[in-house]
């Protein structure tokens, strides 16, 4: 009863989205409340129902009810707990239901939380985010239904992809999910500003917490999927270029375009058309990413053939909404009116740079990723475009990106003073210099643009306090003025040097785990000893452990340094009896910031164990630099002036002059 | 069943009020869209002077910022104004909205749950279901256990000759192939044990004979006493080809040297039929005047079909599956002379064609009109 419960909830959740997704629009267009106040409890009554069929299935998963088909495709009842509530969006249908629970999430927190949003604004906006949701709920139960029965039920499932049971799938879908949706909340935002014919300052303060919101979910989702490929796939890859990285990436490049536009409109109402075009953009870049892993499209192009009425109705929904926004903007765009002029060189003139190579990187990696599967849908010719392709469009595209980036936060608006920008950046320009020259002078091996790569990390890491040192005057008046100066700087102004700073962080680590790992792939008999990177590792033993759906095998391995023992690492095998899959099992030691990485090959038959031993230097600032500009992205989501809508605490807040606190 | 429906009724019902009670609460109104703007407007002058107290800007540009966010606030106040419409028709609006609530969302949800739901269909959680069948909960308990021993020492043969029927008839053919390979492993082949491993195989892959499979079954039947389930399934592969003929060849043999009381002589003989794959029989169109016939009466008539199909296949011939189908008609009557005469006419006529002089080979073994005891 309770899966048919959750079915049912499923398809109520779609009668409402269908109300929520026209009445409030016609109501806000006859400027009557009673309809446009129909938005918001639609949009939580369908979070509800939404909810509620999420924890059907669950339920469904942690009780191994093989009577539905999704649960015996992707479960086990020998599972552990765990991976049995995770499998829930460990497939294509479970996790377009996660996708849509978040949508519908946002939807409810837009009604309770935008209590002073217009009403008119507040209905346009939840009836776009209904119609996105009724074309998913649409979706889901015609195509993909995850409360599908069988009948007679079979006695055991069919188990998770071994490669997802890992606590990775616990969170990285959620993170990428909250960041994908919440762009959906830009997009639901622009599409109503158009529909009016009005965007201003005003929109842009209430759009942007949103988009930050999910920018930080997005940060930190891709980083958690890249740790968890580094750990998991076995030989210490973080990063590959794979379509799928492509595709949250790409929504990723656009959101980080959008966030900077969105600050110059709400500042000084320019680039409006632009923002909008680019809150568009976002979504349907998140769209297409959904659907690219979603529909295996990626793996092969041909996957479309397997499933017909699940290709076609993913392109009917990519068309209808992109297409359809996209045609809504040429018609409405001329509407909008433009606001300030400002000069080449100021504030808004480095954030448009940053926007140019930002979507120029953008369109690079759609280029990459999806001109294979043109050419082999067109033609039948299967190409690889890889890294290399990469390196050579995106490298040279973000570069600039770096090098303005600290630039920018010290110019002025509407007219900047180039030369006392520079003056602010010496500091910066200062330690990258010494630091490329130090690294090029005492490190051997490497590519010889290593030291480079470290110099331009420095330069964006102390590069990104430039604008905080410049406005506290520090080392120029007393230290306890500075202090106090820095307290009263908006938070936005850290979570941006932050943000800027974590990148940073992560081409610090890209660039020296890329250029001065040390790798050894080695096969050894217990009590045999290999060195690698001033580490000397000795094969004790290797032994079989059961596990509670596989078996394993693990390579106990005593690592050395100087003689004194310091740490054991425990590379195995695990073959995972239901699914027959064989996968390897790494294991990490993390000394600082750098890792010991370990993990074994498949079985020989000589009795030797195949392991393949890596030193990867830096390594943990790739993620760590992901944390810190989500960190900062989370400060400037905490500034005042971000909350959604504060018009009543504002007016009570105006007649007082407000001292910096 | 009940407890769904309720709940349903619940559900619905909650999301119908959830719109009616939003309607009644609002009276027709102008929204305050444009006052929410104006607010805005006078928070970012009040930002401008705290960035100016805080010296981040000085006082020109405060000056000039503040002239330009007033302008904005001042277009804001004028359309607060104008927005004030009259609100005309709105009773009418609101009766549709609430007519779509009570009519549009039961229609949608039930429509689409009627179409996709299974409301007869209970839970089905794994726990219950084995509460349900204690036979098998101890079968299951029994299994776990011994894979628990089986991990720690794989080289048991008893508990993989325990496990493996018992993985077969879990429906768990792949595991059932593995604890077989492992009998193999540890005791050395046997035409059996290659027989069960074939068969097990054969199961894993739903039906399908694979390369695999087939190795174990001619492995199991190479030794001087060939495995009869071994000969049976071979049989089967050679059908799944499209060769009859060569299936035949594999059961002819076994049929040949069974003894009359063999236990396995009527699933044998049920292999050949299926084997010969006899087209079934059309049924005779009941009419209300031959409801009132006795059982003699329509034998008779059932007899006059048959004989009429006869006639016709001697007269102008026919397919072969018209062929079989009188054979088999003519031994079910009891006719085994006029079967046995049937067959071996039609025997002739298909003399050149191999697939149907196999198929009535079969029929006849599996009939007893041929061979042994015929």
């Amino acid at each position: 009863m309770i899966a048919e419960t959750g079915h049912y909830a499923l398809v109520l959740a779609l009668a409402l989205a269908i109300l929520q997704s026209t009445l409030p629009l016609w109501g806000a267009r006859s400027r009557d409340a009673a309809l446009m106040g129909l938005a918001s409890p639609l949009a939580v009554a369908q979070f509800l129902l939404v909810a509620i069929s999420f924890a059907a299935l669950t339920h469904a998963y942690v009780t191994s009810d093989f009577s539905l088909v999704n649960v015996v495709e992707n479960s086990h009842s020998a599972k552990p707990l765990i991976y049995k509530i995770s499998g829930v969006w460990g497939n294509h249908e479970g996790s377009l239901l996660l996708w849509i629970l978040i949508l519908v999430l946002f939807g409810a927190l837009v009604a309770v939380f935008g209590r002073n949003l217009p009403a008119r604004l507040k209905a346009d906006v939840l009836a776009v985010q209904a119609m996105i949701s009724t074309a998913f709920l649409l979706f889901v139960l015609i195509t993909s239904n995850p409360f599908a029965r069988v009948n007679p039920a079979p006695l055991e499932g069919q188990d998770l992809n071994p490669l997802l049971q890992d606590p990775g799938l616990a969170i990285h879908p959620p993170l990428l999910y909250l960041g994908y949706v919440g762009f959906s909340m830009a997009f639901s935002f622009a599409v109503a500003a158009l529909i009016e014919g009005k965007v201003d300052a005003a929109w842009a303060r209430w759009v942007r917490p949103w988009t930050l919101m999910a920018w930080c979910f997005l940060t930190l989702g891709i980083a958690m999927g890249s740790y968890w490929a580094y750990y998991e796939l076995g030989w210490g890859g973080f990063w590959f270029w794979d379509p799928v990285e492509n595709a949250s990436l790409m929504p990723w490049l656009s959101g980080t375009a959008l966030l900077h536009s969105a600050v110059v409109m709400e500042k000084r109402e320019a680039l409006k058309i632009w923002t909008i075009l680019l809150a568009l953009l976002t979504f349907a870049l998140s769209l297409l990413g959904t659907f690219l892993v979603r529909s295996g499209v990626l793996t092969s192009v041909h996957a479309f053939a397997v499933d017909p009425a699940r290709g076609v109705a993913i392109l009917m929904i990519l068309t209808v909404f992109v297409g359809g926004s996209l045609t809504l903007y040429a018609l409405r765009a001329p509407v909008l009116r433009q606001g300030g002029i400002f000069a080449p060189v100021s504030r808004e003139g480095a954030l448009v740079l940053n926007n140019i190579f930002l979507t120029a990187a953008c369109a690079a990696v759609f280029i990459g990723t999806l001109y294979p599967l043109a050419l082999e849908a067109a033609t039948g010719e299967k190409i690889s475009v890889g890294a290399p392709f990469f390196n050579a469009t995106f490298g040279p595209i973000m570069l600039p990106v770096l090098l303005i980036m600290p630039f920018a936060p010290l110019l002025a608006w509407k007219r900047g003073d180039a030369l006392r920008a520079a003056q602010g950046v010496t500091v910066a320009l200062g330690v990258a210099i010494v630091a490329t020259a130090m690294v090029a002078g005492f490190v051997r091996g490497g590519p010889t643009l290593a030291p480079v790569g470290v110099g331009l990390a420095l330069f964006a890491i102390v590069g990104a306090f430039a604008e905080i040192a410049e406005r506290t005057k520090i080392f120029r008046i007393g230290l306890g003025d500075s202090v106090r100066r820095a307290r009263g700087l908006p938070t936005s102004t850290w979570g941006g040097a932050f943000s800027h700073a974590g990148l940073g962080v992560t081409l610090l680590g890209v660039v020296a785990a890329s250029a001065w790992s040390s790798e050894a792939v080695v096969a050894l008999r217990p009590g045999e000893t290999v060195k690698l990177a001033g580490f000397e590792l000795t094969f004790e033993k290797i032994e079989q452990r059961p596990g509670a759906n596989y078996r394993s095998a693990v390579a106990e391995l005593t690592v050395r340094e100087g003689g004194a023992v310091v740490a054991t690492v425990e590379p195995g095998r695990r073959f995972y009896l239901a699914r027959k899959m064989d996968l390897s099992e790494s294991s990490i030691v993390t000394f600082g910031v750098s890792q010991l990485y370990a993990s074994m090959a498949e079985a020989r038959t000589d009795g030797a164990t195949g392991l393949r031993l890596q030193y990867k230097p830096l390594v943990v600032l790739i993620w760590l630099g992901a944390v810190v500009m989500a960190f900062g992205g989370a400060l400037s989501l905490a500034d005042r002036r971000l909350r959604v809508g504060a018009p009543r605490k504002a007016a009570r807040r105006a007649p007082v002059m407000q001292p910096a606190e | 069943m009940t407890a769904l429906w309720v709940t349903v009724a619940a559900m619905t019902g909650a999301a119908i009020f959830v719109v009616l009670a939003s309607l009644a609460r609002h009276r027709a109104a102008g929204g305050p869209a444009e006052a929410a703007d104006a607010a805005v407007y006078r928070d970012q002058l009040d930002e401008i002077s705290r960035d100016q107290a805080r010296g981040l800007i000085d006082e020109r540009e405060a000056e000039g910022a503040r002239t330009e966010v007033a302008r904005r606030l001042i277009g804001a106040s004028d359309r607060e104004e104008a927005a004030a419409g009259p609100a005309t028709r709105a009773d009418r609006r609101r009766r549709l909205a609430a007519a779509a609530a009570l009519v549009g969302v039961p229609l949608i949800a039930l429509g689409g749950y009627g179409a996709l739901g299974r409301p007869e269909m209970p839970d089905l959680p794994l726990a219950a279901r084995l509460n349900a069948n204690p036979e098998r909960q101890r079968v299951v308990d029994l299994v776990s256990r011994v894979e628990a021993a089986l991990a720690n020492n794989p080289d048991d043969a008893r508990g993989w000759t325990v496990v493996a029927p018992i993985y077969l008839r879990l429906g768990r053919a792949e595991d059932a192939a593995d604890a077989y390979a492992n009998i193999i492993r540890i005791e050395g082949s046997s035409p059996d044990r290659e027989a069960d491993l074939g068969e097990a195989l054969y199961a894993a892959a739903d039906g399908v004979v694979t390369a695999e499979a087939r190795a174990a079954f001619e492995r199991s039947v190479k030794s001087d006493k060939p495995s009869i389930k071994g000969a049976l399934y071979l049989s089967r592969a050679a059908e799944q080809d499209g060769d009859p003929a060569a299936a035949l060849g594999h059961l002819r043999p076994l049929f040949e040297k069974a003894a009359p009381d063999a236990p396995y002589l009527s699933a044998l003989k049920g292999e050949l039929e299926r084997l010969a794959d006899v087209p079934p029989l059309p049924m005779p169109t009941v009419t209300s005047s031959d409801e009132r016939k006795t059982p003699e009466e329509r034998m008779a008539m059932v007899r006059a079909m048959v004989d009429g199909l006869g006639d016709r296949l001697a007269g102008q011939g026919g397919d072969i599956g018209e062929w079989l189908r009188l054979v088999k008609a003519r031994a079910a009557l009891g006719d085994n002379d006029k079967a046995k005469a049937t067959l071996a006419a039609a025997r002739e006529k298909f003399a050149g064609d191999d697939r149907a002089t196999a198929r009535l080979e079969a029929l006849g073994l599996g009939l007893g009109l041929e061979g042994r005891g015929a």
